[in-house]
């Protein structure tokens, strides 16, 4: 078997749109949804799609899922093709889309993934096993709802269905659509934890969507941050990071002590003209400063010895490295 | 097994909700009453009782129960078949039913037999005792020939539906709108409130298409014991299955055309 479970090359993907302007009229609209992406994702690592709203990530999954025909491009998962081989794809994948709906509310989740266990063709024998099995993996059966009707689930307990029914016939490919969108932090970590259990003991192949950063650099091993239908770039969360310029923060925290935070101002404005400075005041005669620097040991004694001369307090400092979110917005703005 | 653990998956979506909404159940054991009530209190403000059981010799009251069972039946399988899309569609799941390798000529044919088997069921308890009342015991056999009837038909009916299904949604969407139009005219032309042997020539072509209308009037004849020849029975019987035989693989087909369309326009997650 290919360590490679998903091969996408020159993916496309363009929307055609009827936009009414009157009773007769209407405009027709193209969205060029996906502008030829191309990515990879090996067995065993989690491979995290982000980008903000209507970057084409759905659509992306979607494709992959067969359930949506791509215009251009060559999409293999598991060693097909997911235009001429559907089935083929569709017997080893897990999908997991919008968690608030996609199941019948007047069953309960044990029946709910029965149902949906029988019509992936699985025997009765592996249902029974496999239901109990993931009921008690995602912890369904300990919040008491197993046997409880769908429609009266909480959001973060249709989200742990979801991934179950994902799981029902233990693919070696799962493609999960933004799995934590509006979950509580509980369930969140649950299925971040589980997420990165399954691709690192299990060896599955997982593609993760998300718009959130803080997620991504938890859950991914790689980072595919997609913008306007296009991966402007990709790597680990520190590859990432190492690619924006070394803009680094400076954080204080400092106490005037009956002084002027003004005069600090000027003075620190004096010594560091081209350096950014924020001013913010948390309480009485106590301020943060925030200065963006490239290189903090180069400003670093200028700064202390400022403050301190000025006879201000420092009670806190701390240097803050880049996060992923510098990089989605460096990356996003460019694109 | 595929077709077994359909059915078995198919069977606890539709008891589970109708079990677990007793007022279903109850509707159901009541609608053949509650619709033959109001068809003959109507019929009767409009025109005469006695004029209806000297022109077809028969008492509208068992009649009209007959009518109303059948109609109960074979909508319980066009109903399942052609509203299960729209259904799954505003409740997510049709993405994941389209994602199953199972042929979705399977699924749909099973679709709707556990609601057909309950119909069937409850036509054992609904029936009897009307026409007991007006036939003696031989309301039993009546009863037992109405009902393997109706299984019949609603059996024959279900290639048709699926291939509504295709071509219904292939052409314009998912729509409960053309649904609601298309229902009572199947109920028209299918024979049931006008039996197919009085039918216009033109309502009678299009009946004709409808593999239930023979089956129907095999039942009509019976009640309304017109003297029928076995080898008509037969014809009858014949036609109504190969047209429902013919329609399988353009239903096939039509539900393929359906799936590739959704899946070129995009399922909705």
């Amino acid at each position: 078997m290919s360590s490679e479970a998903i091969v996408v090359k020159e993916l496309r993907k363009r929307y055609v749109t009827k936009k009414r302007l009157g009773l007769f009229r209407s405009k027709t609209e193209v969205v060029e949804a996906l502008r030829g992406i191309s990515f990879r994702v090996r067995y065993g690592e989690v491979v995290g799609l982000l980008g903000p709203n209507g970057a084409g990530k759905t659509t992306t999954i979607k494709i992959l899922s067969t359930l949506l025909l791509p215009d251009d491009g060559e999409v293999i998962v598991g060693g097909y093709d997911v235009v001429r081989e559907a089935n083929n794809v569709r017997k080893i994948i897990g999908v997991m889309f919008n968690v608030e709906k996609g199941f019948y509310g007047k069953l309960t989740g044990r029946e709910n993934l029965r149902y949906f266990g029988a019509l992936y063709g699985l025997s009765s024998s592996v249902i029974e096993r496999r239901v109990n099995e993931l009921l008690k993996l995602l912890e369904l059966d300990k919040l008491g709802a197993s046997d409880k009707l769908f429609e009266e689930y909480s959001l973060g307990m249709k989200a742990r269905l979801s991934l179950a029914r994902a799981l029902l016939k233990d693919p070696p490919i799962l493609l999960l659509d933004e799995p934590t969108l509006g979950l509580d932090p509980v369930s969140a970590r649950k299925i971040r934890d589980l997420v990165k259990k399954l691709a690192h003991d299990e060896g599955k192949a997982i593609l993760y969507t998300t718009h959130n950063m803080f997620e991504a650099e938890l859950v991914c091993d790689r980072i595919l941050l997609i913008n306007h239908g296009l991966i402007v770039t990709e790597g680990t969360p520190d590859e990432l990071k190492s690619r924006i310029p070394k803009i680094r923060v400076i954080s204080l925290t400092i106490k005037t002590v009956n002084k002027s935070i003004n005069a600090l101002h000027k003075v620190l404005k004096n010594s560091f003209a081209d350096v950014p400075l924020d001013i913010k005041q948390l309480s009485n005669e106590v301020y943060e400063l925030r200065l963006k620097v490239r290189n903090v040991e180069e400003v670093m004694n200028e700064l202390i010895r400022s403050i301190t001369i000025g006879g201000y307090e420092i009670m806190n400092l701390k240097v803050e490295e880049p996060t992923l979110e510098d990089v989605f917005i460096y990356f996003a703005g460019s694109a | 097994m595929v077709l077994r653990e359909l059915l078995r998956a198919e069977m606890l979506f539709v008891y589970a909700d109708i079990f677990r909404r007793k007022s279903i159940l109850v509707m159901y054991l009541l609608y053949p009453y509650i619709l033959t009530m109001f068809i003959v209190l109507l019929g009767s403000s409009i025109g005469s009782y006695q004029a209806f059981k000297y022109r077809l010799g028969i008492d509208p009251i068992p009649f009209f129960l007959t009518a109303s069972y059948l109609v109960m039946s074979i909508l319980a399988v066009s109903d399942d078949i052609l509203w299960k899309p729209i259904h799954d569609r505003m409740l997510g799941v049709l993405p994941y039913i389209i994602i199953t390798h199972v042929r979705k000529i399977t699924y749909f044919a099973i679709i709707p037999i556990p609601r057909l088997i309950l119909v069937l069921v409850l036509g054992c308890f609904v029936l009897p005792p009307v026409y007991v009342m007006f036939y003696g015991i031989e309301g039993l056999y009546l009863t037992l020939e109405v009902v393997s009837l109706a299984l019949l038909s609603s059996i024959l009916f279900i290639t048709f539906s699926i291939l509504l299904v295709g071509v219904l949604y292939s052409l314009g969407g998912e729509s409960w709108r053309v649904l609601n139009i298309i229902r009572p005219l199947l109920m028209i032309f299918l024979g049931i409130y006008y039996p197919r042997f009085l039918m216009p020539t033109m309502m009678f072509l299009i009946s004709s298409i409808l593999p239930p209308s023979y089956i129907i009037e095999l039942m009509y004849r019976s009640l309304l014991k017109i003297v029928t020849e076995y080898s008509y029975v037969l014809e009858l019987l014949g036609i109504a299955i190969a047209i429902s035989l013919i329609y399988a693989p353009l239903s096939s087909k039509a539900i393929a055309v359906w799936e590739r369309k959704k899946v070129r326009e995009g399922v909705e997650v």
